[in-house]
């Protein structure tokens, strides 16, 4: 007979050797199953530098970052990058006609996530990029599906001119730009359009509804499209605070009394995608290239120019202010099934 | 001694009366059966000069001239089969280049998808533009290019009758000068007023409180007023280049008739000298108009923050501020304004009709000034007046501001060469440079051509076709170009894909030709119209080929306006940015879109930089043209 200490010892001794034999099972079924991941992406790498050459439709107008990719994707493994730069629904427009058109020359887009599940919905021009090595390192509020691969978000928040707002006085809160003492003094990227107005109205309105909105309309809000304009006025003194601003107008503005507020609730944000072209020319080089923008160097390189990274890996060497502001929680985006509803919503309170 | 056949032409014609009812010579030349009974008929002396004139020097182996003409005549005569088929060609580049984008966009205003997506035919896009807020801001629209175009033109005819006919010290620099708010990019100039005018801070109000100790801002451009402003500073000398050559074309002869019968000054400028110019005039005015219309910058960046709302804002809002974009409406809502402003082209057309504006006779002439005297130091400080506000008052805001970090933050420790640097050691910058100067010398004179074609045939001759031809060159003006872009972009994908345009640096030159035919029809038009028809039907009557009377005759006497209308259409192509963002490839971007990117990245110093380049480039070509203008003028 045994005891119920022997019993519960080898109850143990089983669920352990249980466990280990899992562990183990694992470890010699997935080795293999790396080593052929490895493998196929490494025959996919060769694939890419046969083809030697992608061509990349962006909606990010001047982003400096593709300077970077260019040259590394060519240094690292030989494929010259072509860039397209023009507004998002210029890029939309333009994907779209080549598709249907039947002109398949262009490889990979990028664009905001609103417009690309727009194109996904509406326009059917993608097809799944299949396995990246590091789409698995991306950040939980950036997941890829097989479409989508994050690869940076622009944050937004509040500018301030340092000569007319006092520390003290600066806004804390999303809400404060509702205090009376701001009226016919704030400067504003339109929140009837798309972009940073737009996302902010979004999530103003997601999180503390209409009310809010109507507070702000009172509040005698000057709209003004011309973004890189606005930030300068803001810095002349014709307004003392401007919303929402970009953090990549941080390193741009350096010099300039102005300062980049980040309300406590969090900061709206934009997310861009990049998406894999149907009948793309070069697939291969296409899945190197968003397999590469997610990759350590190129994330770096976003958050430089202060665009928030979408990996969990460690940077370094970006401005300490910036890496700071990068840190802040994130308040929420738009949601592309009702951003028009919204639109809509804000054309009715901002007449 | 032999004369020229051109000689002949131009000394053996009187010069016509103006602004008359009366058929013209070439009107009864069309209305008649037989050219040889023509040409004896109406020019009798003219050929029996020209017979012995012939007859005396003959070459050997010509024909003698009475039978060469009654060949040649013949020929011309046998040619309609030619004219046809010549009329037929512009049809088919004409429908290529302004047809074929607009029956896109028609497509895309009747069916509920762009083209290439599965959809229905509808006519929502119609009927989301009838509604209450949309008639007010068309009125509103109108309204402001109402308020820009009559300041305009008042100020652009009196800076061209002071450089054209005046004493006015120094008017050449000044013709030059005046001209170059129209060249500079207007985001810069906006931004520039942004600083100058703004109620807070504004340099123009800081003064004007300095100088008076009130706290009053005066000066608010995000307004009514600053947008019709901005507008403003682009339409004068828009009009002014369009009718400064009406002016010095024209027979001084004319308004001394006027003065000889009694006419005071005043009332001989208004009778005489105005309406001989009617059909610059009208055009400048109509085109100047149309732009209004169409205008995006001065209401973006002044009328949005004060709550004023236009039609094209309203176009660009439904293409790239809705989610998704809304095609439907915005090239429905533009085809309603293009029936609208087809309707004032259409007006112009019955009022100038029958009417003779012939101020270039074959009889010689020169074109005098007028003596003003002590007075001529007024109207020098007008010209002057307007160079310091529409020139050095922004230009040197962007002068100034190139040379700090920032623009309006003009400390000794900012002090930099860094956007100099920056702009000029950019590879994309010289390939943008170097693509859109390709396409600018190419562009415009193809255009040019197209145009003098086009306004040839409309004004002078009564082809069959001429009117249809006429329209199809003017139709692309009339579209909004953020629409007209998306026109190219469809029609140039669409096609089969053996036409190797979509993609390639031909899809800009195209789309540039489409864009600047308008403009150069109607330079071309007007310069046409005061050119005495004698003139032509001499020299052809005294021998000269049609080709060698086009050259000779038409093109001589034509040609500072199409100088005008290439500089014209050359500086449109460098600024165009709707069709280029559209239709640029890798390898054939533009400036446009060079200036587009470093503008978003909020590089407005390098913009700055960029523009003043332009400015010296405007200068050249400018002071070249009118050196040449004035050296031909001296020998005409």
């Amino acid at each position: 007979m045994t005891s119920g200490n022997d019993q519960a010892e080898r109850r143990w001794i089983t669920r352990r050797a249980a466990l280990l034999g899992l562990a183990a099972g694992s470890v010699v079924f997935s080795a293999p199953e790396a080593a052929r991941a490895e493998d196929e992406w490494g025959k996919l790498v060769a694939a890419a530098r046969n083809e030697g050459h992608v061509v990349l439709y962006s909606a990010f107008v001047g982003l400096a970052a593709h300077q970077n990719l260019k040259k590394d994707l060519e240094a690292t493994y030989g494929i010259t990058v072509d860039i397209l730069e023009a507004r998002a629904s210029e890029v939309r427009e333009r994907i779209r006609i080549e598709q249907a058109a039947g002109r398949f020359a262009v490889d990979v887009s990028e664009n905001g996530r609103t417009t690309t599940t727009l194109q996904i919905e509406q326009d059917h021009v993608f097809d799944p990029h299949g396995m990246l090595p590091s789409a698995g390192r991306l950040k939980a509020e950036f997941r890829a599906d097989d479409i989508r691969v994050p690869v940076f978000a622009i944050v937004y928040g509040i500018l301030a001119n340092t000569r007319l707002v006092k520390p003290d006085d600066e806004p804390k809160s999303w809400l404060d730009l509702a205090d009376p003492r701001w009226k016919g003094k704030i400067l504003s990227d339109d929140f009837r359009a798309l972009g940073g107005g737009g996302v902010l109205f979004y999530v103003l309105e997601d999180h503390y509804g209409r009310d809010v909105l109507e507070k702000l309309a009172k509040q005698d809000l000057k709209f003004s499209r011309e973004i890189p304009a606005n930030e300068r006025r803001i810095a002349r003194g014709e307004y003392p605070l401007y919303v929402p601003v970009s953090l990549t107008s941080v390193p741009e503005l350096k010099g300039l009394p102005v300062k980049f507020l980040a309300p406590r609730e969090g900061l709206p944000f934009i997310g861009y995608d990049l998406a894999l072209l149907k009948n793309a020319p070069n697939p291969n080089a296409a899945r190197l290239l968003m397999e590469y923008c997610i990759g350590q160097k190129m994330q770096q390189a976003y958050a430089n120019l202060g665009l928030l990274p979408v990996t969990a890996d460690p940077l370094s060497g970006v401005d300490p202010a910036v890496a700071e502001l990068g840190k802040s929680k994130l308040l929420g985006t738009t949601d592309p099934a009702r951003m028009d509803q919204l639109l809509a919503l804000a054309r009715q309170i901002y007449p | 001694m032999e004369r020229s056949w051109q000689e002949k032409a131009e000394c053996a014609n009187p010069a016509r009366s103006f602004a008359s009812a009366k058929p013209t010579g070439a009107e009864k030349f069309c209305a008649r059966p037989s050219l040889i009974e023509l040409a004896e008929n109406l020019y009798p002396q003219q050929v029996n000069m020209a017979i012995s004139a012939d007859e005396r020097v003959e070459d050997p182996g010509r024909v003698p001239f009475a039978a060469g003409l009654r060949a040649r005549l013949r020929v011309l005569e046998g040619t309609a089969a030619s004219r046809t088929a010549g009329v037929a060609l512009l049809v088919v580049i004409l429908a290529f280049l302004s047809i074929y984008p607009l029956s896109m966009l028609l497509y895309g205003s009747l069916h509920s998808t762009p083209p290439g997506m599965a959809g229905v035919f509808n006519l929502d896009g119609y009927q989301a533009v009838l509604t209450r807020q949309n008639l007010v801001m068309l009125l509103n629209t109108v309204g402001i290019s109402l308020a820009k175009t009559f300041p305009s033109l008042v100020i652009a005819v009196l800076l061209a009758w002071i450089l054209a006919r005046t004493d006015t010290p120094f008017r050449g620099a000044l013709e030059v000068l005046v001209t170059l708010p129209f060249f500079i990019p207007p985001i810069l100039t906006a931004m520039a007023w942004g600083m100058l005018g703004n109620p807070q801070v504004g340099l123009l109000n800081q003064l004007y409180q300095w100088a008076t100790g009130s706290s009053n801002s005066p000066i608010n451009v995000y307004s009514y007023g600053g947008v019709i402003w901005h507008m403003m500073q682009y339409s004068i000398p828009f009009m002014f280049l369009l009718i400064v050559d009406a002016f010095r074309a024209m027979d001084p002869s004319l308004e001394e008739a006027a003065r000889m019968c009694g006419a005071s000054r005043w009332r001989t400028f208004r009778t005489v000298t105005l309406l001989l110019i009617l059909p610059a005039l009208s055009s400048a005015a109509i085109l100047s108009f149309i732009r209004g219309i169409e205008n995006f910058e001065s209401p973006l960046f002044f009328g949005s923050p004060a709550g004023i709302r236009v039609i094209t804002t309203d176009i660009y809002d439904s293409i790239n501020q809705r989610s998704p974009p809304q095609y439907q409406y915005a090239t429905a809502v533009s085809f309603v304004i293009m029936a609208l402003l087809l309707l004032i082209v259409l007006l112009q057309w019955k009022l100038l009709r029958g009417r003779n504006f012939t101020t270039v006779s074959g009889k010689g002439y020169s074109p005098t000034v007028m003596k003003l005297g002590k007075w001529r130091w007024a109207t020098f400080a007008f010209c002057v007046l307007f160079f310091a506000v529409t020139v050095v008052l922004p230009v040197g805001q962007l002068l100034i501001g190139s040379f700090f970090k920032f623009f309006g933050f003009y400390q000794w420790d900012m002090l930099t060469l860094e956007h100099y640097r920056a702009v000029f050691g950019s590879s994309e910058f010289w390939r943008g440079f170097g693509n859109t100067m390709l396409l600018g010398l190419a562009g415009a004179s193809l255009t040019m051509v197209l145009g003098g074609v086009v306004a040839y045939i409309s004004v002078r001759t009564k082809w069959r076709g001429r009117m249809l031809i006429d329209v199809m060159a003017w139709l692309p003006w009339m579209m909004p170009g953020i629409v007209l872009g998306v026109g190219f972009l469809w029609g140039f994908a669409l096609l089969p894909h053996a036409i190797p345009i979509y993609g390639t640096i031909w899809a800009l030159l195209l789309a540039y030709i489409s864009l600047g035919t308008p403009l150069s029809v109607q330079v071309m038009s007007s310069a046409y119209s005061q050119l005495s028809y004698d003139i032509e039907e001499c020299s052809r009557v005294h021998g000269a080929s049609w080709l060698q009377t086009m050259r000779h005759i038409m093109i001589a006497l034509a040609w500072p306006s199409f100088a005008v209308g290439w500089v014209l259409v050359f500086f449109g192509i460098m600024r165009e940015l709707s069709a280029s963002v559209l239709l640029y490839s890798v390898g054939s971007e533009v400036l446009s879109v060079v200036l587009l990117k470093l503008w978003t990245n909020g590089n407005a110093e390098q913009v700055s930089v960029i523009g003043l380049m332009m400015i010296v480039l405007v200068v050249l070509f400018r002071w070249v043209q009118l050196k040449v203008i004035k050296a031909r003028i001296s020998t005409l």
